[in-house]
Protein backbone atom coordinates (compact mmCIF):
# COMPACT_ATOMS: atom_id res chain seq x y z
CA UNK A 1 0.00 0.00 0.00
CA UNK A 2 1.06 3.74 -0.99
CA UNK A 3 0.39 6.59 1.27
CA UNK A 4 -1.87 9.21 -0.06
CA UNK A 5 -3.01 11.82 1.43
CA UNK A 6 -5.90 14.15 -0.12
CA UNK A 7 -6.44 17.55 1.82
CA UNK A 8 -10.16 18.80 1.56
CA UNK A 9 -12.44 21.48 2.91
CA UNK A 10 -14.33 20.13 5.64
CA UNK A 11 -17.52 21.25 4.10
CA UNK A 12 -16.77 18.27 1.14
CA UNK A 13 -19.44 15.96 1.85
CA UNK A 14 -18.62 12.41 1.78
CA UNK A 15 -20.03 11.01 -1.36
CA UNK A 16 -17.95 13.80 -3.17
CA UNK A 17 -14.73 12.39 -1.40
CA UNK A 18 -15.94 8.90 -2.11
CA UNK A 19 -15.94 10.11 -5.58
CA UNK A 20 -12.61 11.30 -5.12
CA UNK A 21 -10.90 8.10 -3.87
CA UNK A 22 -12.36 6.22 -6.71
CA UNK A 23 -10.38 8.62 -9.60
CA UNK A 24 -7.58 8.89 -7.44
CA UNK A 25 -7.32 5.15 -7.64
CA UNK A 26 -8.26 5.23 -11.22
CA UNK A 27 -5.08 7.06 -11.58
CA UNK A 28 -2.60 5.96 -9.67
CA UNK A 29 -3.83 2.33 -8.94
CA UNK A 30 -5.47 0.33 -5.85
CA UNK A 31 -2.99 0.36 -3.94
CA UNK A 32 -2.93 4.31 -2.75
CA UNK A 33 -4.31 4.29 0.55
CA UNK A 34 -6.11 7.63 0.77
CA UNK A 35 -6.29 9.30 3.87
CA UNK A 36 -8.36 12.58 4.14
CA UNK A 37 -6.96 15.67 6.06
CA UNK A 38 -9.69 18.21 6.35
CA UNK A 39 -8.48 21.94 6.47
CA UNK A 40 -11.35 25.08 5.92
CA UNK A 41 -8.51 26.80 4.93
CA UNK A 42 -8.30 25.51 1.23
CA UNK A 43 -11.82 26.81 0.64
CA UNK A 44 -12.76 24.32 -2.35
CA UNK A 45 -11.25 21.50 -4.49
CA UNK A 46 -8.22 19.44 -2.99
CA UNK A 47 -4.31 18.79 -2.56
CA UNK A 48 -3.14 14.98 -3.07
CA UNK A 49 0.38 13.87 -1.79
CA UNK A 50 1.50 10.98 -3.77
CA UNK A 51 4.83 9.19 -3.88
CA UNK A 52 6.39 12.21 -3.14
CA UNK A 53 4.43 14.59 -5.55
CA UNK A 54 1.99 17.28 -4.20
CA UNK A 55 -0.80 17.95 -6.73
CA UNK A 56 -2.70 21.14 -5.47
CA UNK A 57 -6.10 21.96 -7.27
CA UNK A 58 -7.36 23.59 -4.37
CA UNK A 59 -9.66 27.09 -4.65
CA UNK A 60 -7.25 28.52 -1.95
CA UNK A 61 -4.40 27.89 -4.29
CA UNK A 62 -6.11 29.06 -7.32
CA UNK A 63 -7.02 32.38 -5.68
CA UNK A 64 -3.36 33.29 -4.21
CA UNK A 65 -2.16 32.70 -7.84
CA UNK A 66 -4.66 35.04 -9.23
CA UNK A 67 -4.18 37.23 -5.92
CA UNK A 68 0.06 37.67 -7.20
CA UNK A 69 -0.97 38.19 -10.65
CA UNK A 70 -3.47 41.17 -10.02
CA UNK A 71 -0.57 42.01 -6.97
CA UNK A 72 2.12 42.23 -10.05
CA UNK A 73 0.12 44.84 -12.03
CA UNK A 74 -1.63 41.66 -14.24
CA UNK A 75 -5.09 42.68 -15.87
CA UNK A 76 -5.71 39.21 -16.35
CA UNK A 77 -5.90 35.77 -14.30
CA UNK B 1 47.10 181.36 -99.80
CA UNK B 2 47.08 184.72 -97.77
CA UNK B 3 46.22 182.71 -95.02
CA UNK B 4 49.50 180.66 -95.10
CA UNK B 5 52.03 183.55 -94.96
CA UNK B 6 55.58 182.90 -95.46
CA UNK B 7 56.67 183.61 -92.27
CA UNK B 8 54.18 181.01 -90.42
CA UNK B 9 55.39 178.36 -93.17
CA UNK B 10 57.72 177.91 -90.79
CA UNK B 11 55.56 177.29 -87.58
CA UNK B 12 53.74 174.76 -89.81
CA UNK B 13 56.68 172.73 -90.69
CA UNK B 14 57.95 173.02 -87.15
CA UNK B 15 54.55 172.14 -85.71
CA UNK B 16 54.28 169.01 -88.59
CA UNK B 17 58.02 167.45 -87.18
CA UNK B 18 56.28 168.03 -83.71
CA UNK B 19 53.60 166.16 -84.36
CA UNK B 20 55.58 163.64 -86.43
CA UNK B 21 58.02 163.37 -83.19
CA UNK B 22 55.12 163.22 -80.51
CA UNK B 23 53.49 160.54 -82.50
CA UNK B 24 56.76 158.41 -82.55
CA UNK B 25 57.64 158.80 -78.93
CA UNK B 26 54.12 157.81 -78.52
CA UNK B 27 53.94 155.08 -80.11
CA UNK B 28 57.46 153.91 -78.80
CA UNK B 29 56.78 155.04 -75.18
CA UNK B 30 53.33 154.35 -74.90
CA UNK B 31 51.74 152.20 -77.59
CA UNK B 32 54.26 149.09 -78.03
CA UNK B 33 53.64 148.91 -73.74
CA UNK B 34 49.63 149.31 -73.94
CA UNK B 35 49.90 146.92 -76.72
CA UNK B 36 51.95 144.24 -74.80
CA UNK B 37 50.10 144.84 -71.37
CA UNK B 38 46.63 144.38 -73.23
CA UNK B 39 48.23 140.89 -75.16
CA UNK B 40 49.52 139.56 -71.48
CA UNK B 41 46.23 139.94 -69.87
CA UNK B 42 44.40 138.68 -72.80
CA UNK B 43 46.62 136.01 -72.37
CA UNK B 44 46.39 135.92 -68.67
CA UNK B 45 42.58 136.21 -69.20
CA UNK B 46 42.72 133.11 -71.64
CA UNK B 47 44.70 130.95 -69.26
CA UNK B 48 42.62 131.63 -66.09
CA UNK B 49 39.75 131.03 -68.58
CA UNK B 50 41.48 127.99 -68.98
CA UNK B 51 42.01 126.87 -65.99
CA UNK B 52 38.54 127.95 -64.54
CA UNK B 53 37.62 125.70 -67.21
CA UNK B 54 39.47 122.74 -66.13
CA UNK B 55 38.85 123.15 -62.80
CA UNK B 56 35.13 122.89 -63.75
CA UNK B 57 35.87 119.75 -65.91
CA UNK B 58 37.73 118.61 -62.97
CA UNK B 59 34.75 119.62 -60.59
CA UNK B 60 32.37 118.12 -62.92
CA UNK B 61 34.27 114.75 -62.78
CA UNK B 62 34.99 115.17 -59.07
CA UNK B 63 31.19 115.51 -59.02
CA UNK B 64 30.82 112.40 -60.95
CA UNK B 65 33.19 110.30 -59.31
CA UNK B 66 31.52 111.22 -55.92
CA UNK B 67 27.97 110.94 -57.16
CA UNK B 68 29.31 107.02 -58.15
CA UNK B 69 30.76 106.40 -55.27
CA UNK B 70 27.79 107.86 -53.61
CA UNK B 71 25.51 105.71 -55.73
CA UNK B 72 27.98 102.51 -54.74
CA UNK B 73 27.80 102.96 -51.43
CA UNK B 74 24.04 103.23 -51.62
CA UNK B 75 23.78 100.13 -53.33
CA UNK B 76 25.63 98.38 -50.68
CA UNK B 77 24.24 100.35 -47.95
CA UNK B 78 21.07 97.97 -49.90
CA UNK B 79 22.70 95.09 -49.81
CA UNK B 80 24.18 95.34 -46.77
CA UNK B 81 20.91 95.86 -45.24
CA UNK B 82 18.88 93.46 -47.58
CA UNK B 83 21.62 90.72 -46.81
CA UNK B 84 21.22 92.00 -42.76
CA UNK B 85 17.25 91.68 -43.19
CA UNK B 86 17.52 88.56 -44.96
CA UNK B 87 20.19 86.75 -42.06
CA UNK B 88 17.97 88.67 -39.42
CA UNK B 89 14.58 86.82 -41.29
CA UNK B 90 16.41 83.46 -41.08
CA UNK B 91 17.51 83.95 -37.55
CA UNK B 92 14.27 84.37 -36.67
CA UNK B 93 12.68 81.83 -38.76
CA UNK B 94 15.11 79.44 -37.14
CA UNK B 95 14.53 80.66 -33.17
CA UNK B 96 10.74 80.37 -34.41
CA UNK B 97 11.46 76.36 -35.87
CA UNK B 98 13.35 75.84 -32.60
CA UNK B 99 10.96 77.09 -30.35
CA UNK B 100 7.88 74.95 -32.14
CA UNK B 101 10.38 71.91 -32.12
CA UNK B 102 10.99 72.50 -28.47
CA UNK B 103 7.07 73.00 -27.51
CA UNK B 104 6.41 70.28 -29.79
CA UNK B 105 8.73 67.96 -27.64
CA UNK B 106 6.75 69.54 -24.49
CA UNK B 107 3.89 68.54 -25.51
CA UNK B 108 5.11 65.04 -26.84
CA UNK B 109 6.58 64.48 -23.15
CA UNK B 110 3.39 65.48 -21.40
CA UNK B 111 1.53 63.83 -23.31
CA UNK B 112 3.37 60.47 -22.94
CA UNK B 113 3.35 61.29 -19.42
CA UNK B 114 -0.04 61.74 -19.20
CA UNK B 115 -0.70 58.59 -21.48
CA UNK B 116 1.96 56.63 -18.50
CA UNK B 117 0.48 58.25 -15.51
CA UNK B 118 -3.30 57.13 -17.06
CA UNK B 119 -1.99 53.33 -17.85
CA UNK B 120 -0.70 53.40 -14.19
CA UNK B 121 -3.77 54.93 -12.57
CA UNK B 122 -5.93 52.28 -14.81
CA UNK B 123 -3.00 49.33 -13.91
CA UNK B 124 -3.78 50.29 -10.17
CA UNK B 125 -7.25 50.42 -10.13
CA UNK B 126 -6.86 47.42 -12.25
CA UNK B 127 -4.86 45.73 -9.44
CA UNK B 128 -7.43 47.06 -6.70
CA UNK B 129 -10.10 45.72 -8.66
CA UNK B 130 -8.43 42.57 -9.28
CA UNK B 131 -7.42 42.04 -5.38
CA UNK B 132 -10.76 42.55 -4.18
CA UNK B 133 -12.49 40.60 -6.35
CA UNK B 134 -10.37 38.01 -5.58
CA UNK B 135 -10.75 38.87 -1.49
CA UNK B 136 -14.62 38.74 -2.22
CA UNK B 137 -14.51 35.63 -4.27
CA UNK B 138 -12.50 33.88 -1.94
CA UNK B 139 -15.15 34.72 1.25
CA UNK B 140 -17.84 33.86 -1.50
CA UNK B 141 -16.21 30.62 -2.06
CA UNK B 142 -15.70 29.77 1.66
CA UNK B 143 -19.49 29.96 2.04
CA UNK B 144 -20.46 28.01 -1.12
CA UNK B 145 -18.76 26.23 -2.50
CA UNK B 146 -21.10 23.29 -3.41
CA UNK B 147 -20.88 19.57 -4.07
CA UNK B 148 -21.51 19.88 -7.92
CA UNK B 149 -18.27 22.71 -7.82
CA UNK B 150 -16.22 20.18 -6.09
CA UNK B 151 -17.08 17.36 -8.42
CA UNK B 152 -16.56 19.72 -11.23
CA UNK B 153 -13.04 20.36 -9.91
CA UNK B 154 -12.23 16.48 -9.50
CA UNK B 155 -13.46 16.20 -12.98
CA UNK B 156 -11.38 18.44 -14.56
CA UNK B 157 -8.47 17.88 -12.79
CA UNK B 158 -8.42 14.19 -13.76
CA UNK B 159 -8.91 15.28 -17.15
CA UNK B 160 -5.88 17.41 -16.91
CA UNK B 161 -3.87 14.78 -15.74
CA UNK B 162 -5.10 12.92 -19.13
CA UNK B 163 -7.92 10.27 -17.45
Amino acid sequence: MRSCVITVSPAMTDDTFAYLVKRVHARFGEDADCVRVNDADVLGGFQIEFDGAVYDNTVKTRLDQARDVFSRGGGSV
Amino acid sequence: MDLLKPEMLGDVIINIVNILILFFVTKKLLYKPVRNYLAARREKELAALTGAQEAKKEAEEAKARCDALLADAEKEKETLLSGAKAEAKAAAEALLADARTEADEVLRKAGENAEAEKARVLRDADREIGLTAVELAGKILGREVSDEDERRLIDDFFKHLGD
